[in-house]
């Protein structure tokens, strides 16, 4: 349904060109929930409003093609005729709601007046509450109301980009549950864009790692959660506090991340990496399966 | 050297509407010398309000703090900043972007508390403290030059903790310190802090909404929702068996890494 | 600093503002070197050669009595700069106060100050200056105070609310923390965030300061003949504009035109790159 094919992008900045994205293959098919899952500078937004059309003048595709249902379609701003089967919910829900019109008129605005109360229903909000603006809402019932607004359009493809963050654990976890089940009942893919990887092995069917702008494992959610393969997947695993005793068994990823806009090695954790050897240098590894479904872009992996 | 007892705020109501806001109802707790005390709770639920209490920031309704048999609640969030306990009680805060003065360098950042608490005014003597407080919290010193915009996350935390150290205090307040750092960022400052806390002899109050974090970091631990203590005691015995109805909730709804069984476990074709 | 950085990389992408304020940068240096190169006397009448229109000999004519409009119009440069950036600087200095204390300690202190600043406005400022003047009496003192007062509640309301908008933020609690009094709190921490947009301020307002003393000279109060000032050169010149002897308004008005004219690009593209930082 989905298919990211090699696909590079540079931005061009006052910095020089910052090679936001390298060679990314990613494929969606329908009803399956993908995790992204990576830290700040590792791309996965880029990733998402590229897919969503969203990026703005200054992004630039070096390479690779995003495909639709066997279509190109563009990464910059352009029409939304070959994309109204991809929608998108943000981070902020509050920030992606108009505070002066009534939730009523912008869910009526994207699917027609009659489908509000169906849809309010669906994302377990009291139609009454139609007539309501979005500062008389909580956080996490405005992030319903920004769902709502998403399945309005009747999309194959829900693009999450961090939509729990800033919530508490029990909202996230409610409106987790409430796009796992959409998801389920519409037959709709969703790509899950995330930091937590907690909530990523959790609610996704497959998680895809990435790192400073590149793809560095793909596996199924919990043959990641338990046997990570790639060093950095492996190092993120041991520094989420759930995974520790104490906090002297935490771990943290050494290094920082690379300057995107510098000069950059062909694996770009190899200045963090400890199993770093000299064929690293050559050439950019490689996405391998190493075990069923499981894919991951080293030479040197663990195991 | 930190009991709580019955301590509460309430916001009056504005205009016509009557009814006060209670942001915290009669909290009760004791931190000893050297000991961590972690506050867990969801928006809401009075956690930030009640550091910013002990912190002296905001005005106590009512209730007692006595920090080192001395009654501090008594005092206003203006007076106390000419108090000998000023310098003994320091604040790490929640790290949004804008915990430093944007014009002013790290260095003079962390040398503010420094001229102005323990009363230095030497400024080859600051720079000494300056330069050995940014070593402690292994912060490189050709950081100190910078300004806020020009750091990142992890930095400006660590620029922030170095600060709250500079007055050599027995309590850290430590709200939400990482909250808004990558995980990997978050697990280095989390080691610094561990490791802080015991070189220097410090008790923290860590006030988070991440309750694994909590679990890390404190000895004990007291639960929080809408104003009051739902649960309170030894972490290791509350995450083993939480007795209330919300603190079971809470460590429900935590995503768990490693998933129950038919979750998301399984593969898809 | 980080602000001259922003500064430079803004007017490289703006030429527009850089002209404008290379504009003004020549009218600094008119102003201050200009009265030595000038080859007339301001103040020296010739009757005989009254009423000359522009030459190779005079530049922008003569007027009525026979003095080189180009040169007065050089000396006058130097009094109405004189008199705006002192007007403005008096401003600046009252209205920061009492925007400072207004906007941190808001409640009381904030009501009597904003009362003060809205009691000014509710004047049309120019008659508000007119009145100051006529009641103080015609000198250029009075000039300089009265455009002072007029300007105040733009500079005190620009840093109320750049005041009002920071003081919770957390910068400011751990000043708190780290044992600053409120008023340490104010000088070293806040009043500089404010310093932007003021900047943006003044540059704005510096052209009205201008005019206001021109406007004032033109109507009679303030500074008096023979001193040479743009307003009354353009005054002195209006009735001859009839009998056909354009030059003699024309020129000092076309010079009062261009510098409000730069002041006022100048603060507007200032406030595009300063503001643009602002919401990155």
């Amino acid at each position: 349904m989905l298919d990211v094919r090699h696909l590079s992008i540079n931005f061009s900045t006052r910095r020089g060109t910052v090679k936001a994205l390298d060679r990314i293959d990613l494929q969606i098919v329908p009803g399956e929930i993908v995790g992204l899952v990576g830290e700040s500078g590792s791309g996965k937004s880029v990733l998402s409003y590229a897919i969503s059309g969203l990026l703005d003048s200054s992004a630039r595709v070096a390479s690779g093609e995003i495909c639709w249902h066997g279509n190109v379609i563009g990464t910059i701003r352009e029409r939304r005729a070959t994309r109204a089967a991809i929608a998108q919910i943000f981070q902020n829900p509050r920030a992606s709601l108009n505070p002066i019109m009534t939730i009523r008129r912008q869910l009526a605005d994207v699917a027609g007046e009659g489908q509000v109360s169906a849809l309010l229903e669906s994302v377990r909000i009291d139609p009454g509450r139609g007539n309501h603006y979005p500062f008389e809402l909580s956080g996490g019932q405005c992030q319903r109301v920004g769902i709502a607004l998403a399945l309005g359009c009747e999309p194959e493809l829900l693009i999450a980009d961090e939509p729990t963050t800033g919530l508490d654990v029990t909202t996230e976890a409610a409106i987790m549950t409430l796009i796992r089940d959409l998801s389920v009942r519409r037959g709709m893919a969703t790509l899950l864009v995330t930091h937590n990887l907690a909530l990523a092995a959790v609610h996704c069917d497959r998680i895809v790692v990435m790192h400073a702008g590149q793809i560095v494992e793909c596996a199924p959610a919990a043959r990641l959660a338990y046997t990570p393969m790639h060093p950095y997947a492996d190092q993120l695993l041991a520094s989420v506090p759930q995974h520790s005793a104490t906090a002297d068994d935490l771990r943290t990823v050494p290094g920082l991340l690379p300057d995107l806009a510098g000069p950059l090695p062909p694996c770009r954790f190899a200045s963090r990496c400890s199993r770093h050897q000299i064929d690293c240098d050559e050439a950019p590894p490689p996405l391998v399966a190493l075990a069923p479904a499981h894919f991951v872009a080293c030479r040197h992996p663990l195991c | 050297m930190l009991s709580v007892s019955q301590l509460s705020k309430s916001y009056k109501g504005r205009g016509w509407r009557a009814n006060a806001v209670a942001a915290v109802e009669n909290v009760d707790f004791e931190l000893a010398k050297g000991g961590s005390l972690g506050v867990v709770g969801e928006s809401g639920s009075g956690k930030s309000t009640l550091a910013r209490m002990i912190s002296r920031l905001v005005d106590v309704t009512s209730g007692r703090i006595v920090f080192e048999d001395a009654d501090i609640s008594a005092i206003s969030p203006s007076a106390f900043v000419h108090r000998p306990e000023r310098r003994k009680i320091q604040h790490v805060f929640q790290d949004t972007g804008e915990n430093l003065t944007p014009h002013l360098t790290a260095r003079a950042a962390v040398a503010d508390p420094i001229r102005r608490l323990v009363g230095i005014t030497d400024e080859e003597e600051i720079r000494a403290k300056v330069d050995a407080l940014a070593a402690s919290v292994a912060l490189s010193p050709d950081l100190l030059g910078r300004y806020p915009h020009q750091l990142s996350g992890g930095q400006k935390a660590r620029v922030g903790i170095a600060r709250a150290l500079a007055s050599n205090p027995d309590l850290l307040i430590l709200d939400e310190p990482t909250a808004a750092l990558d995980v990997s960022v978050q697990a280095a400052i989390l080691k610094l802090l561990h490791r802080l806390r015991s070189e220097f002899g410090l008790a923290y109050l860590f006030i988070s909404h991440d309750i694994e974090v909590v679990r890390l970091m404190c000895d004990n631990v007291i639960i929080m929702r809408l104003g009051r203590v739902v649960e309170q005691g030894p972490t290791r015995q509350i995450f083993e068996n939480p007795q209330s109805d919300y603190g079971r909730t809470l460590l429900a709804a935590v995503p768990r890494l490693k998933a129950k069984a038919g979750v998301a476990g399984e593969v898809i074709a | 600093m980080q602000l001259t950085a922003t500064l430079q990389d803004g007017l490289r992408r703006d030429p527009l503002t850089a002209i404008t304020m290379g504009i003004i940068g020549f009218i600094c240096v008119v102003a201050l070197v200009g009265p030595i190169l000038a080859t007339y006397d301001p103040l020296a009448t010739d009757p005989s050669s009254a009423l000359r229109p522009p030459s190779w000999q005079h530049l922008c004519g003569t007027d009525h009595v026979g003095r080189d409009i180009c040169t007065r119009i050089i000396y006058a440069t130097r009094l109405d700069l004189f008199i705006a950036v002192l007007a403005v600087t008096l401003a600046l200095i009252i209205g920061s106060l009492i925007g400072s204390v207004a906007g941190f300690f808001g409640g009381f202190v904030d009501r009597i100050a904003m009362w003060i600043i809205d009691t000014i406005m509710a004047f049309p400022l120019f008659l508000l200056a007119m009145g100051i003047v006529a009641a103080l009496g015609n000198s250029l003192e009075n000039i300089v105070y009265a455009t002072a007062i007029v300007n105040v509640p733009f500079y005190a309301r620009t840093v109320r609310a750049e005041m009002k908008q920071r003081r919770e933020m957390g910068f400011v609690e751990a000043a708190r923390v780290s044992g600053n009094g409120p008023f340490r709190i104010l000088a070293v921490h806040l009043f500089p965030t404010a310093v932007p947009q003021l900047m943006i301020q003044v540059t704005l307002t510096m052209g009205w300061a201008m005019l206001n003393a021109a406007a004032l000279s033109f109507i009679g109060l303030g500074i008096r003949p023979p001193t040479p000032e743009w307003g009354i050169m353009v005054a002195e010149g209006a009735s001859f504009i009839i009998t056909g002897e354009w030059w003699v308004a024309l020129f000092p008005g076309l010079t009062l035109v261009l510098v409000v004219l730069s002041l006022n690009l100048v603060g507007d593209g200032l406030r595009d790159v300063l503001d643009a930082r602002e919401r990155r």
